[in-house]
Parts: C-alpha cells; sequence; structure tokens
C-alpha cells in the first residue's frame, strides 16, 4: 500500500464525519507520511508501520461520537455513540450486548413508567378540575378537588423526577461503556498487525 | 511475555508515556509516534486517534511552528490538567510496580 491508497481508504472511512475533522485527520497522516519519507523510509514501509487505515478511521470515528455524547446530549448524538461502538465491533464489545440489553430494557420500562406516572397524574388533575368528567366515584371518595390537584401533581412531579433519574443513568451507563471500549480499542489495531 | 498480557499492560501505560514524553519537551506526532514505536512497540498510526482523545480530554494543547524541512510542524504542548494526570498516573503505576516487583521477588 502507498500513501495516495492509504489516504483514500482513510478519507473514506471517515465520510460522514465533519469536512473539517476530516480534513484535520488526513492532514496529521499527511504529514506523518512526508516526515517519514524525509528520513529515509519507503511510503510501503510507512504505511505498514501506520496500520490499517480503515481501523484507524473506525477508531476516530468512535473517538468522534463519544465526543459528541459528552458535549451534547440529545437523541441524535446517543445514536451516534451507539453506532460508533457498533462498529467498533471487537469481540470484547460483543461479551457485554446482553447487559447492554438488560440495562436498556430496565431504562426503557423507567421511562415507560415515568410517561404514565406523568399522564397518570394529568388525568387526576383534569378530573380536579372538572368534577363532571369523572366516571365512577365521587368526589368524596378520592377527596376533595384541593386533595386530588395535589395528588395530581404528585403524580406529575413523581414522572419527571423518574424521567429525570432514567436519563441521569443513561448518561453514566453510556459514559461507562466509553469508557470500556477506550480501554479495549485503543491498541487492538498495533496488536494485530504485529501478528501478520 | 504472552502477547495478550503485553497488549493489556501497553494498553493501560500508553497514555502516561506520552504525557511522561512530552513533559520533557513539546514534539510533534511523528517524534512521539516513532519514540513509542520503538520503545514499546505500539503501531506507530495509533498515536493519532490518541492524541486527539488526549486533545478532547484538555490533557494538551497544540500549535504549529515552523520546520527547518518542510511545512509548519503541529507541536503538542501539555497542559496543566495533563502535568496532574502524568503525576497521578505515577503515583498509581509506582504503587502497581512495587507491589509485582514484590511478587515476583518473592516467587524467585
Amino acid at each position: 500500500m502507498n500513501r495516495a491508497m492509504f489516504l483514500s481508504e482513510l478519507r473514506m472511512g471517515l465520510s460522514g464525519l465533519p469536512q473539517n475533522e476530516i480534513d484535520e485527520t488526513v492532514t496529521d497522516y499527511e504529514a506523518h507520511f512526508s516526515e517519514g519519507m524525509a528520513a529515509g523510509r519507503s511510503e510501503a514501509a510507512i504505511a505498514s508501520a501506520l496500520g490499517d487505515p480503515a481501523r484507524l478511521a473506525r477508531e476516530l470515528r468512535a473517538e468522534a461520537g463519544f465526543k459528541r455524547w459528552e458535549t451534547e446530549r440529545s437523541a441524535g448524538s446517543l445514536f451516534g455513540a451507539v453506532i460508533a461502538l457498533l462498529g467498533l465491533a471487537t469481540l470484547d464489545l460483543i461479551f457485554l450486548i446482553p447487559f447492554v440489553c438488560v440495562v436498556c430494557a430496565i431504562l426503557l420500562g423507567m421511562l415507560v413508567a415515568a410517561i404514565a406516572l406523568f399522564f397518570a397524574g394529568g388525568v387526576v388533575w383534569l378530573a380536579a378540575l372538572f368534577p363532571g368528567l369523572m366516571m365512577f366515584g365521587t368526589s368524596g371518595m378520592l377527596g376533595s378537588g384541593m386533595a386530588l390537584a395535589l395528588a395530581g401533581f404528585g403524580l406529575i412531579a413523581g414522572g419527571v423526577g423518574l424521567a429525570a433519574l432514567s436519563w441521569l443513568l443513561l448518561d453514566i451507563f453510556v459514559r461507562g461503556l466509553v469508557q470500556y471500549a477506550r480501554l479495549h480499542f485503543r491498541l487492538i489495531d498495533s496488536a494485530q498487525t504485529r501478528r501478520d | 511475555m504472552s502477547e495478550s498480557l503485553q497488549v493489556q499492560l501497553k494498553k493501560g501505560v500508553l497514555e502516561m508515556c506520552v504525557l511522561a514524553l512530552l513533559s520533557k519537551g513539546d514534539n510533534y506526532a511523528y517524534e512521539i509516534a516513532s519514540q513509542m514505536a520503538d520503545a514499546v512497540g505500539m503501531g506507530e498510526g495509533t498515536i493519532y486517534p490518541l492524541m486527539r482523545r488526549m486533545q478532547n480530554d484538555d490533557l494538551v494543547t497544540t500549535y504549529l511552528q515552523e520546520s527547518a524541512s518542510g511545512p509548519p510542524r503541529k507541536y503538542y504542548k501539555l497542559t496543566k490538567a495533563g502535568a496532574a494526570a502524568l503525576k497521578a498516573q505515577r503515583a498509581d503505576w509506582d504503587v502497581f510496580e512495587a507491589a509485582v516487583a514484590k511478587i515476583l521477588g518473592d516467587a524467585s
């Protein structure tokens, strides 16, 4: 593999990232080739010491995905971080999949419960504001309108609290995964290059 | 030394080694990569994802400096946080190394 092939494979592997990030990264590797050739090494020798460009691109993309999650918490960046993790797809991460599924199921359950609480609170509020809407029982059964309004408020607050808690846990969980992934992907590349 | 043990060990100390190199003076990636490749046998390409991450974590900053040969070089410089990280990792490493040396010494 020569310089041009290495750089074009790297560029291809990085596609999807912001253009300035791609350019910056490719410039880094271009400089590496220039330095190496100035030191009297051949293009092929430099490329083989660098390792597989597709693999390097995956690591760099993963790093970019993690960084986005750390600076901007959104559904989009979460999706990006998960895709980046999957892109690494090392054996170490595959072992984690059952654990990840369980945690995701728990978080999803918490989120559904939070939404249900929120709506239940809303219904109780409506019942307090418009006693005529009540399909069953009387206000005597559930207490006065004031008590109902308070109960509704409590349910809504509970729902919001639970949603916030699941968001917090999700954040801790993704950070943990990112830490784990970093520890595992960093040198796998060099180890494999050296084995051949 | 078995290969997997080597890989695990290197993973743990790679960042610390780069921090230590930079604590001796600012440097550019090619030079860092070749020193690390000679010393611990890491793939040279691995240095760039690592430098990027360390930059994201504010352990290093970069600046451009003219070089005698060719275009300006991107130099990496240790930040305050980077120096603190090196100190902390070094302390951990010393404790770990002493513990392993003691056990190995007892066994021989």
